[in-house]
């Protein structure tokens, strides 16, 4: 197994990756099929026929909740139960925008406070518990989904669902939700998951292991699980939007690296998610890496706590922290080699993120972020050593930072890559101190206002401009909750926060991305946060068994569209 | 032998308190167990959790509080299964647990042991060179790299056996192997050096006076005395045993309460581990109970000397 670790302490990389190699590998295979197809060979994937194996085998890294309630599940685990259920609309697996689902229409109102659907007609419920009707819609969200979930998002949004008609609903809102809205109705989390009023009525809630769980309209659906094990799936024949090319389909849970990679390459498991540094075994020994079609991760830092505002007074909590001055944010962004740690750490894998939040695939998106990035933020240590300097850390009296270091889930060299960047700050001048903390102890002295110039490292999905929200705004409603005392999680700016105060009183699209836009502009010319990486889901694959997959990647906790799995059939 | 027993069974029970003190105040030095609680993803918990185990309340009713419900087996819900308390959890995951740690138990034992006594009959002979030789490596060896290797060898390149997962035979094979090389390098260091010990003694040598056959001399005679060395570490293998293996666990994907704690560490589940550190200080103290006991019955010097 290759190691990536590199020289990198002065960001040199050691580490080659002969990309016209393999460019001209892959285009000669291209050239290849594509002259095959042109002479009539039928691909395995495309003829008709029995995949090889009967059962798609997941390789899964989990240690979360074990329940047959999708209720339960936060986010991150929403893909467990994915499979087995539908809502109203999915994101597009290869635009990562809005798509039909339950809902084969949705429309907005001006103010932005309830969403019309029309619903898709015919639709079954697993093992005849009938049609899905917008009766099963308004029961879903007025009352099944109130009761005691994990995640919050649907109470605190959702008012109530009206039927309208037969096929026909109507959602009203609090608020106008403009950045909140997949989470209440997209497959991007579980909690959107339409289930079966009437299988409810006759059989109750289970929120054990071993009880029933309820129907959904997944081309999947539960038919074992083994706690701690795996979970298996069976397909659902003739399904109303896409019928999957495997009988069966099994999450396997293996939570160590090199065992699920023993596991891919001993055929036990067709497809799974490995670190980069047992990625190179596996495509050596056959397997083939398929990548996800929208940016999925990314990874950031925030100014943790230290540039906080308090909403009771408007003032900064800690007027002298260092970090307040945008010469020393600009110099600790300039002074990261993001091109070459990409090359160490990521096998180049990642794309630079122009803003921590939002990417060219999504509202507020702005292009010239892109071509103003060298000046802005493009690694010169020179100049950053010159910002710091006018802003008075000079040798003898250098800048003093905290960088915090815990483990990332989803960015398992994250603590790598922090430890190279304290390397390019000390080569600046910068004296780092790096402190390995246990985020779930040290969440109650950020809350506490307690740091006052450290930096902290996040891996999230995104979510475009609530992204800002989760992590730099204080919006209007939590200023209103007396125990709110301001967003410790990263930096805020009174502007930010006025503009996001515009978009929670509702506007037209075309507003919103100006908004949103202009949020942007201001994280970015502020230097609000140390933008990193956009990094794609990758996923290894068996090639024996799987001919393809066409996966957005995006969704919360990477597994979705595994009904469009493509299988290699038998002959 | 009864006032024995009881003056041990006493002295169990103030270990079992002193555990329990030692394990209430750690977890505690970390932090209010509240603070783990994430409101946004579990509404309603700390509360609950407050109320049920007098989170707020002075330490020491606290501790009287969990004593008496972790008496009932009561250790509380967990933080990171939702709907799941860390008793369901424990109880769901221990027959995979028993499983392998019996087997990897009497694999060890029925290896190691007779090895130990072969090596030191012939001692300084190949055989004895051979045993201390498996005994050094299977010590040294980090059981984690000798899992990753034999999964490699047997299951990726040969295929003659699954890489992971809980199962039959076949699926036991390899952490059987991987947990039982370490197992046969202890017992047979520990049969060795006790067999030793035994061989030289004056009874044996009249054993061999009298006449009797070489193996009566070893089996009846030798062995039985020096059995009791080994014995002894029984104590601390019944607590391995229901605690699991952690490296073995979570290398061949055993869904046992070994991976179960290394889950809950990870998912700050500071419930569950607190359970299980529990329960595995009290099955060595009570497996400590049951070799002290037995031992007293299989040598009544020990028994006297206590009661004296």
């Amino acid at each position: 197994m290759k190691s990536t670790h590199t020289n990198y302490w002065h960001g040199v990389t050691q580490r080659r990756i002969n990309r016209r190699r393999l460019l001209a590998t892959t285009g000669a295979t291209a050239a290849g099929a594509l002259l095959l197809a042109a002479c009539g060979g039928k691909d395995k994937a495309d003829s008709g026929g029995q995949a090889i194996v009967d059962r798609l085998v997941l390789g899964v890294n989990y240690t979360g909740a074990e329940t047959n309630d999708y209720r339960l599940h936060t986010g991150a685990e929403s893909w467990l139960l994915r499979p087995q259920y539908e809502t109203l609309v999915t994101i597009d697996r290869e635009t990562g925008k809005y798509a039909p689902m339950l809902a084969k229409q949705w429309e907005f109102s001006k103010d932005g406070k309830s969403i019309r659907f029309k619903l898709q007609e015919g639709v079954q419920f697993h093992d005849g518990w009938g049609e899905m009707t917008a009766e099963d819609i308004a029961w879903n969200y007025n009352v099944h989904k109130k009761a005691e979930p994990t995640e919050t998002t649907i109470i605190q949004t959702v008012d109530r669902v009206e039927v309208v008609g037969p096929y026909e609903v109507v959602m009203h809102l609090y608020r106008p939700e403009r950045d909140n809205r997949e989470f209440i109705f997209t497959d991007h989390y579980i909690t959107a998951a339409i289930v079966s009023k009437k299988h409810w009525e006759a059989k109750g809630d289970s929120r054990a292991l071993s009880g029933h769980i309820l129907a959904g309209t997944g081309p999947w659906k539960l038919i074992n699980r083994e706690a701690g094990s795996l979970l298996r799936f069976g397909r659902v024949e003739n399904h109303w939007r896409q019928t999957p090319e495997f009988k069966e389909l099994e999450y396997r849970i293996i939570n160590e690296n090199s065992t699920r990679l023993s596991a891919l390459l001993a055929g036990e498991v067709h497809i799974t998610t490995l670190p980069p540094d047992l990625v190179d075994t596996a495509l050596n020994r056959g397997m083939k890496q398929i990548e996800g079609n929208v940016p999925a991760f990314r990874t950031w830092m925030d100014f943790w706590g230290c540039c906080v505002i308090n909403v009771r007074t408007g003032k900064y909590r800690h007027p002298g922290s260092p970090l307040l001055d945008l010469r020393v944010r600009k110099a600790l962004n300039k002074a990261i080699d993001r091109d070459a740690l990409n090359k160490a750490f990521l096998r180049g894998q990642g794309e630079t993120a122009y803003s921590a939040h939002i990417n060219s695939k999504r509202e507020g998106w702005d292009p010239s972020w892109e071509k103003r990035w060298k000046d802005e933020y493009g690694y010169d240590p020179k100049a950053a050593r010159a910002l710091l300097q006018e802003a008075g850390y000079v040798p003898n009296n250098p800048l003093k930072i905290t960088m915090l270091v815990n483990y990332q889930v989803g960015f398992p060299v994250g603590a790598d890559v922090q430890e190279a960047i304290i390397g390019y700050w000390n080569a600046i001048g910068v004296k780092t101190e790096f402190v390995a903390i246990d985020r779930a102890t040290e969440r109650p002295r950020a809350e506490a206002f307690e740091f006052d110039n450290h930096i902290f490292m996040y891996t999230s999905l995104s979510t475009a401009v609530a992204g800002f929200r989760v992590y730099n705004i204080n919006t209007e409603a939590a200023a209103l909750d007396p125990k709110y005392s301001g967003n410790f999680r990263g930096m805020n700016m009174a502007e930010i926060d006025a503009t996001y105060a515009q978009i929670e009183k509702g506007v037209s699209d075309e507003q919103f991305d100006a908004l949103a836009k202009k949020i942007g502009e201001l994280a970015y010319v502020n230097h609000l946060n140390i933008p990193l990486w956009w990094l794609p889901a990758t996923f290894v694959v068996n090639p024996k068994v799987v001919a393809g997959w066409s996966v957005s990647g995006s969704n919360t906790g990477l597994w979705s569209s595994l009904e469009y799995v493509k299988a290699v059939k038998q002959g | 032998m009864q006032r024995y027993i009881l003056i041990r069974l006493i002295q169990s029970v103030f270990a079992l308190i002193g555990v329990s003190i030692l394990v209430f105040a750690l977890v505690r030095l970390s932090g209010n167990p509240l603070d783990l609680i994430n409101d946004e993803e579990q509404p309603g918990l700390r509360e609950a959790y407050a109320q049920r185990w007098g989170l707020e309340e002075p330490l020491y009713k606290q501790y009287l509080l969990y004593a008496r419900n972790s008496i009932q087996g009561d250790f509380g819900p967990s933080f990171r299964w939702p709907g799941r308390t860390a008793s369901d959890l424990i109880r769901e995951r221990m027959p995979a647990t028993l499983q392998l740690g019996v087997a990897v138990v009497l694999f060890g034992l029925c290896i190691g042991m007779p090895l130990g006594v072969l090596s030191a009959v012939k001692k300084g002979s190949v055989f004895d060179t051979l045993g201390k030789t498996v005994a050094l490596s299977g010590v040294a060896a980090p059981r984690f790299w000798v899992a990753i290797v034999l999964i490699w060898i047997f299951a990726v390149e040969l295929r003659w056996t699954p890489t992971s997962g809980r199962g039959g035979l076949d699926h036991m094979f390899l952490p059987v192997l991987a947990g039982g090389i370490g197992g046969i390098a202890s017992w047979l260091r520990l049969t060795r050096s006790s067999m030793l010990d035994a061989l030289d003694s004056e009874y044996v040598m009249f054993a061999r006076m009298k006449g009797l056959p070489e193996w009566k001399v070893v089996w009846k005679h030798a062995f039985r005395n020096a059995s009791i060395i080994p014995i002894t570490s029984f104590g601390g293998v019944i607590a391995d045993v229901i605690t699991g293996s952690v490296v073995l666990e979570s290398i061949f994907a055993w869904p046992g309460v070994g991976l179960l704690a290394i889950q809950s560490i990870n998912g700050r589940d500071y419930v569950v581990i607190q359970a299980i550190t529990l329960i595995g200080a009290t099955a060595l103290i009570l497996g400590n109970l049951a070799v002290d006991i037995l031992y007293a019955y299989i040598d009544p010097r020990i028994r006297y000397d206590t009661a004296n």
